[in-house]
């Protein structure tokens, strides 16, 4: 099971002046259960990619298939492809629009036609999911909750449709420090306890480094990189030549190397740069 | 000078407080010895005392660049040839000289927000307070504009108050002040205010990672100079 992209290709306004080539010859496949980091500059085709996935953009090129189906085929029910494939944009509180929190978050499951007391079950689930307390929470107007908490309440109505892919395109963008580690902290365990395969977009290097186990690196519409997190970050210079970033780890390690450090520099975590530096220090070798 | 602090804990309230956006229902609020209650003073004030806000499609109106970072200037009455050569100049001081006549609203994030900066620097200002204008840029952008304001500081003498969530910005500053429940809950150098990791993680702040990595190695009985913030300092010291 899993969502797979072969040959898809993606051009803006085709046949036209403006005709804009967004994606070009995209191969990538995400397994069912995995955890993996999206990243790119942006104009880098980031955003076109994650639309594919449930068919909001229909390939210039190319197929998309999710658990198996081709989902540019005749007779194939979008509405199952995107409740199985749920996608939280990027401010998705500027969609939140009911009265109350709890109608925000049931409207998908009602659209599905389910029996009202599934819906309640679904926004139950889904409010515990990212935190928000049922009780407290439910009869609130959206538009009187703080930024992170409103972040939670849209995502929230994506996990009501109780998807098994979950895509996120850059969930902590305009968030304090607080609100971030709450949303990383609950798609960590969206992933780890409830066996949601995320997709998470992404400018921030030290959370990927975290919390994805693959990274996809994507720059003018291709694939540069689709790997594990550390081997794509060893290759920083290429990395930081297409605008982007590295960990903050890594930049140290690299500089220690440069150095004359015998140390590893494709680390990613305070915690595997603290033992490293432990093994050369007590090691007896303090460089320089 | 940096501030920061989580939704809520006032900053923005405190940042409004600068220009006689809001006024203090106790004490007062006094630039160069003018007092923002007073109405006579408002125009003067605001023009000292600019603002760049965080989201910068809120804050382009006109067709071209240089019709954007005109608005203030004209607004004052001041002199046409005036408003020229300030314009010019603040254009150049952001960067945006090749896109004086595009549309604001084709350029990326960062470039809009200098276009915002620009149209505040036309009105000479004093003062220039940034209120999260890096919270909705990708990292090119948030680099421009750091190092726009960077720069602004630096050789032009404008005093910047930056109100900032990312704490790697902040140790740029030559002060920090961190607000809690609408109050000052620390204040000093970036280092003295980030060497105290334990009170920002209560406050569930951010501490920077170098910092953070070296409080750990610490705690294993290595030797470090406290206050390390970036990756450069924490090279020196692990290298001595």
């Amino acid at each position: 099971m899993s969502l797979k992209l072969e040959g898809v290709c993606y051009t803006y306004q085709p046949n036209s002046p403006y005709e804009t080539p967004a994606l070009k010859n995209i191969n990538l496949e995400i397994h069912e259960g995995e955890f993996v980091g999206l990243i790119g500059h942006t104009g880098s085709g980031k955003s076109t990619l994650v639309q594919h996935f449930n068919g909001l953009l229909k390939p210039t090129a190319g197929k998309v298939t999710v658990d198996g189906i081709d989902i540019s085929a005749k007779g194939v029910k979008l509405k199952e492809i995107r409740q199985k494939v749920g996608l939280v944009f990027q401010y998705p509180e500027h969609q939140l629009f009911e009265e109350t929190v709890f109608e925000d978050i049931a409207f998908g499951p009602k659209n599905l036609g389910l029996p009202q007391h599934q819906v309640v079950k679904r926004v139950k689930k889904a409010m515990a999911m990212v935190d928000l307390e049922y009780d407290r929470f439910k009869d609130m107007s959206p538009f009187i909750l703080s930024g992170g908490e409103k972040r939670r309440a849209a995502i929230a109505g994506v996990l009501a449709m109780a998807p098994k892919y979950l895509i996120l395109d850059e969930p902590t963008a305009g968030l304090d420090p607080r609100g971030r580690d709450e949303i990383l902290e609950k798609i960590d365990h969206l992933h780890h306890k409830e066996g949601i395969t995320v997709i998470l977009v992404s400018h921030s290097m030290d959370d990927v480094a975290r919390l994805a186990q693959r990274l996809v690196v994507i720059n003018q519409g291709e694939i540069f990189y689709n790997d594990r997190s550390r081997t794509v970050f060893a290759a920083h210079k290429e990395l930081q030549h297409m605008g982007l970033d590295i960990p903050t780890v890594t930049k140290l390690m690299i500089r220690l190397k440069e150095k004359g450090w015998p140390v590893r520099s494709d680390l990613l975590t305070i915690e595997e740069a603290k033992e490293e530096i432990l093994k050369i220090v007590r090691g007896g070798r303090t460089g320089a | 000078m940096a501030v920061i602090g989580h939704n809520g804990s006032g900053k923005s309230t405190l940042a409004k407080h600068f220009n006689a956006l809001l006024l203090p229902h106790r004490g007062s609020v006094s630039v160069n010895g003018m007092d923002t209650r007073d109405k006579e003073c408002l125009w003067e004030i605001r023009r000292q005392v600019g603002m760049v806000f965080q989201n910068p499609d809120n804050q382009l109106i006109a067709t071209t660049v240089e019709e954007d970072v005109a608005f203030g200037p004209e607004n004052l009455g001041v002199d046409p040839v005036q408003i020229r050569k300030a314009v010019d100049e603040s254009i150049v001081s952001v960067g945006l000289t090749p896109y004086k006549t595009r549309a604001p609203h084709l350029l990326s994030g960062g470039q809009k927000q200098r276009v915002a900066i620009a149209g505040i620097v036309a009105m000479r200002p004093n003062y220039l307070v940034l209120d999260e204008p890096t919270a909705m840029l990708d990292p090119s952008g948030r680099k421009e504009v750091m190092e726009t304001v960077t720069r602004l500081n630096k050789e032009e003498g404008l005093t910047v108050i930056h109100i900032t969530h990312f704490m790697e910005e902040a140790v740029f500053a030559d002060r920090v002040i961190v607000m809690e429940e609408g109050q000052i809950a620390l204040e000093g150098t970036p280092r003295e205010v980030f060497s105290q990791v334990e009170k920002l993680k209560e406050m569930r702040l951010d501490v920077p990672q170098m910092t953070e990595l070296r409080d750990s190695l610490v705690r294993e009985g290595i030797i470090l100079p406290p206050g390390i913030l970036t990756v450069e300092e924490m090279v020196v010291a692990l290298c001595h």
